[in-house]
């Protein structure tokens, strides 16, 4: 079930559909490509002599991807979504192998400087175990072009 | 990995941590969006991205843009990067980062990521260090900023 059709149709109070996933070795892997992270730390087999491989912390911002691509599944809208602040806490490492459940709602929409903000809060927990891994606030501009706003 | 081993904090208050000088390539900005699209689907197929302002100019442009802009999530990962590598698990425990990206990242700028610690106790859950974070053009222009915590005190995961 989608919240909106796109991001630019969501509104303040807007809960999410959660989203629930198992975190697995590739997806670790390949977002380190992405982003050029080599310690092994991240890299490492779920069950190999090293130890364990635990989720890159920054990957909490593709947590909000799979949240707009369950409940906005046409993608932005309009204008494009430009990416203005990250805030991220952590209370536990991630194991990859850990099945997530991604919970979120717009805690903010409002109008600055001609331009439409909106500001998504979530939570990443253990699916099984309900233990709070990450919480996150994300804000971006939902258009950018003034003579969008 | 972990290198905060003493209780107070102080003597690690002023220390400076830098990465590597990076200039911000088309190309590092087509592997951040194709990974977004590939992790963001986690199917096991890796998965090119479409259009964006991050990999396409004439998209970009007809977003208001000059041209493309690097994914403000580049330059954290830069900063977080730092933090993972001088604090290790004891930031994936507790750490937290925020950044603001003040201002683009375009093709061919060169970047430096910095960050300092500012304090090293009084947070309310918890004594903390504090740093201010950064990533910076050669010309002197901050691009990405925010601020980062660190707890101190170990935990049963640090």
């Amino acid at each position: 079930m989608a919240t909106g059709r796109y991001t630019s149709d969501l509104e303040e109070g807007d809960v999410l559909e959660p989203v629930v996933y198992q975190l697995t070795p590739f997806i670790v892997r390949e977002y380190c490509h992405g982003v050029e992270e080599d310690l092994e730390l991240f890299h490492a087999a779920v069950d190999g002599p090293d130890g364990t491989q635990y989720m890159v912390p920054t990957l909490t911002h593709i947590e909000k991807i799979r949240l707009l691509n369950r409940n906005c599944p046409d993608g932005a809208g309009a204008s494009a979504r430009i990416h203005v602040e990250y805030h991220a806490r952590h209370y536990a490492p991630v194991v990859v192998g850990t099945r997530l459940r991604v919970s979120g709602h717009v805690s903010r929409r409002y109008p600055k400087r001609g331009r439409e903000y909106l500001e998504i809060e979530m939570e990443v927990r253990d699916d099984a175990t309900d233990e709070l891994y990450t919480t996150y606030r994300d804000t971006v501009v939902l258009s950018y072009r003034k003579d969008q706003a | 990995m972990n290198t905060i081993d003493g209780t107070s904090g102080t003597d690690e208050v002023g220390r400076v941590l830098s990465g590597p000088t990076r200039t911000m390539t088309r190309e590092r900005m087509r592997w951040y969006c194709d990974a977004l699209e590939t992790t963001a689907a986690g199917d096991g197929r890796f998965r090119i991205a479409g259009p964006t302002i991050h990999n396409d100019d004439e998209f970009a442009r007809a977003q208001g843009l000059p041209g493309i802009i690097a994914d403000g999530m580049i330059s954290t990962n830069w900063i977080s990067q730092l933090l993972v590598r001088a604090y290790g698990l004891r930031y994936l425990a507790g750490g937290e980062l925020r950044t603001r990206f003040v201002r683009p990242i375009y093709e061919g700028e060169v970047v430096h990521t910095r960050a300092e610690v500012v304090s090293g106790a009084g947070a309310e859950d918890g004594r903390r260090l504090s740093l201010d974070v950064r990533c910076v053009t050669d010309g002197g222009e901050d691009c990405t900023v925010g601020t980062a915590t660190v707890p101190l005190d170990g935990g049963e995961h640090a």
